[in-house]
């Protein structure tokens, strides 16, 4: 038996007894304390929590999501976590987050599919209204793929008032069940089974100025924040990094360029990692053209993408004086 | 085929549509903004009137001192709208006809209840506020989250005070305003009312108007662009945010009062040099110096739904004797109002109904073909964009 304390973002702290054997997140369950989780076996990374003081480890022998980098910056999956010593963990989401947007199982209807580039599909649906989702920028839905038993689960790209009519990326695979699908069978109208919304990646309303680092589909979540940082009185400044490997699987510039037209405090940075950078693009990924000077003392980080750019962004936000409490981050493995 | 739409125009406006992705998702209009809710005149101490701005339906009150007052016009009881039937027992509340609910009009607390003065919800519930700013004859309300903060100042949701020329119009706040004008709903989405008021490109429809012909005003048949800053675009700082058609430089504009190909030609001889259009955020339009010079017209195109927008139709002019307002009075009664407001704009409203049709049912904001004349229409789209604070969402339970 250990004690964990939890810290959300809002200032509430929660204290959780944890019986031996069991794991932060099912100790915490059963002291009626729900924390965003999803797959609770180490591999989604949603039940993040980052540890601030004391000690915790996770289950040995797991796979699991989070690079060395980021277990030496405290992060732990809570799912995994199963002792301790007076651990205190940040939570980095407030403890409103379940309550406000409670996990739903619905048929939603694909209304648009739009190709962007030769990888990239954005997949948009409708919601049907009766149902009440409800999001916080940042989070993701899981859709199961029409005709398997597989779901896949995807960032939400559109703003929290666009609540029923969500857009996703989607990143087409030569081999993924979601991308035979939206290759050969997805058209509008066809019933989608969907939860969510997961996930606790998400946007604090913070005046700081923003860095973010999108590679590829990461960016959905980022379209998403804008929306909302756009609205905020004054909107804070906001640098995002964008990468794709190659032209021809590069997407978005021309939604980039419209949202800093509309949004006087959003610059946008495209990186290209595998090919010469054309003029106005920069050679390298997200990270690689993170220089000192983007990154002011005061500023949070959110960095959404492969699991290598966002341990590589962590390292150098590190480099750059950044402190971890100052960075959130999402990765996803395609599939 | 009923409506071809060549491929790569109906591409462009893909593209187009991505500059001013918020303003397409505005169909309930731009929230966090100050709109128009009713005239002074509507309002008597203890009465009630009704409006609905953006899915909000809102009460509107006076109290025995005068000030004006707004709260949710929702009976948190049984949801029936209190402005149904007013009732007021006790000066600054509003009760409801149904029950008996009675809420202050500061506060929304449900201070009593009629029948039933012991019930445990006095003190519990309350229905939302809404800040309100009286002048220029209208009862201005804040519409948007109840916790906005801090709540902007009203001249950043009005046009702009006009200071570039020797007599402007009159501001709405300016001390020696005079004004009086119509409200009334109109089917179409607020957005395609707010371009029909600003698209240099219809005038074709006025050409037949009572108005222009017995004033034998020059109308041309269209405004040509001539170069990238003919729209103006205004972003003053803590205040109003809109554009501006230079129609009143003759570099900017250039009339077209021929069209050879038809054989059409414009017709009347007067013209007004200091004629101007403006549209401002959230929803206004100002017209220079029209119908005559020395006046203007203000017009607002308040949200309702997503359909359907309450059209405010103001004439201003200035006076500061009791002479000089009733001949603005004389002239509105009987000159502004017959052949501008109604008559005038009657066309204005037939094309607004008329293009809703499309935008609404046939996926229009995507399938419309823009061409050179719609310059302002997009200058103006960019600009709602940019500045709208929030927007309003359908409050209906069952919709998709």
């Amino acid at each position: 038996m250990f004690s964990a304390s939890l810290r959300f973002s809002d200032g509430v702290e929660r204290e959780v007894e944890v019986p031996e054997g069991q794991s932060v997140l099912a100790a915490a369950h059963d002291s009626g304390i729900d924390l965003a989780s999803q797959c609770q076996v180490g591999t989604c990374g949603t039940c993040m929590g980052r540890l601030v003081k004391g000690e915790a480890s996770m289950r040995e022998g797991c796979l699991t999501a989070l690079t060395r980098t980021e277990v030496a910056a405290g992060h732990r999956l809570l799912c995994q976590t199963v002792a301790g010593a007076d651990p205190v963990f940040d939570m980095g989401y407030p403890s409103t987050l379940l309550d406000a947007n409670p996990l739903l199982e619905f048929t939603a209807k694909v209304s648009r599919i739009t190709w962007l580039s030769d990888s990239v599909v954005q997949f948009e649906v409708k919601v049907p209204k009766p149902v009440g989702f409800r999001f916080t920028s940042g989070q993701y839905c899981r859709i199961k793929v029409p005709g398997t038993d597989q779901w896949r689960s995807y960032s939400i790209a559109s703003g929290e008032h666009e609540r029923g009519r969500l857009s996703f990326l989607i990143r087409i695979l030569p081999d993924g069940v979601m991308s035979a699908f939206l290759r050969e069978q997805a058209r509008a109208g066809i019933p989608l089974e969907m939860d969510g919304p997961l996930g606790s990646f998400v946007l604090d309303d913070d005046p700081r100025p923003h860095v973010m680092l999108a590679g590829g589909t990461g960016l959905a979540p980022m379209l998403s924040m804008l929306d909302k940082i756009r609205l905020m009185r004054p909107a804070p400044p906001v640098l995002l990094l964008f990468g794709c490997g190659t032209y021809a699987g590069l997407f978005g510039t021309e939604e980039l360029e419209a949202r800093a037209s509309y949004m006087p405090t959003l610059t946008v940075r495209t990186c290209i990692s595998r090919e010469p950078a054309r003029p106005g693009h920069f050679q390298g990924n997200p990270v690689t053209v993170l220089l000192p000077s983007d990154v002011p003392a005061d500023a949070v980080a959110y960095l959404c993408g492969p699991p290598g750019m966002v341990s590589d962004g962590m390292e150098r936000l590190t480099v750059y004086g950044l402190s971890p409490e100052s960075m959130r981050t999402e990765q996803f493995l395609p599939s | 085929m009923t409506h071809p739409v060549p491929t790569s125009a109906a591409g462009t406006a893909a593209a187009l549509a991505r500059q001013y992705g918020p303003y397409l998702q505005a169909d309930w209009g731009y929230a966090n903004h100050w709109y128009p809710g009713v005239f002074s005149r509507e309002v008597a101490a203890g009465g009630v009137v009704g409006i609905t701005i953006g899915g909000h339906d809102i009460a509107v009150t006076r109290d025995q001192s005068g000030k004006a007052w707004a709260i949710s016009d929702r009976c948190v009881h049984r949801g029936v709208k209190m402005s149904r039937k007013p009732m007021c027992f006790k000066d600054k509340t509003v009760t409801c006809w149904y029950h008996g609910f009675t809420y202050s009009a500061e506060t929304g607390n449900l201070d009593t209840i009629v029948g039933s003065p012991t019930d445990k919800l006095i003190g519990n519930a309350r229905v939302r506020t809404y800040p309100t700013e009286e002048f220029a004859g209208i009862i201005w309300v804040f519409v948007g989250d109840e916790d906005y903060s801090p709540v902007p100042p009203i001249v950043t949701d009005l046009p702009m005070k006009v200071t570039d020329r020797e007599n402007p119009i009159a501001h709405l706040r300016d001390p020696d305003v005079v004004a009086d004008g119509i409200r009334r709903e109109v089917y179409g989405n607020w957005r395609l009312a707010a371009e029909n008021g600003l698209d240099p490109g219809h005038i074709l429809i006025h050409r037949d108007n009572q108005l222009v012909v017995a004033l034998d005003y020059a109308l041309p048949l269209g405004l040509k662009a001539l170069k990238d800053d003919a729209v103006e675009l205004i972003d003053i700082e803590d205040g109003p945010k809109g554009i501006m058609e230079r129609f009143d430089l003759q570099e900017m504009f250039e009339p077209v009062f021929f069209n050879p190909e038809l054989g059409v030609k414009a017709r009347g001889s007067r013209y007004d040099p200091f004629f101007r259009v403006s549209a401002w955020l959230p929803a206004g339009l100002m017209v220079e110096s029209w119908p005559e010079p020395g006046y203007g017209q203000y017009e607002f195109y308040v949200p309702i739904d997503d359909h359907h927008h309450m059209y405010w139709e103001i004439m201003v002019g200035r006076a500061t004797t009791e002479e000089q307002k009733n001949e603005f009075q004389f002239k509105f009664d009987h000159f502004f109002k017959p052949l501008g407001l109604l008559d005038f704009n009657d066309n204005d409203i037939m094309a607004r109904e008329a293009t809703e049709e499309f935008y609404a049912k046939r996926d229009g904001w995507r399938g419309e073909v823009l061409g050179d004349m719609d310059f302002s229409i997009v200058a103006w789209r960019k600009q709602a964009a940019k500045f709208g604070r929030g927007f309003f969402e359908s409050p209906n339970a069952d919709e998709d």
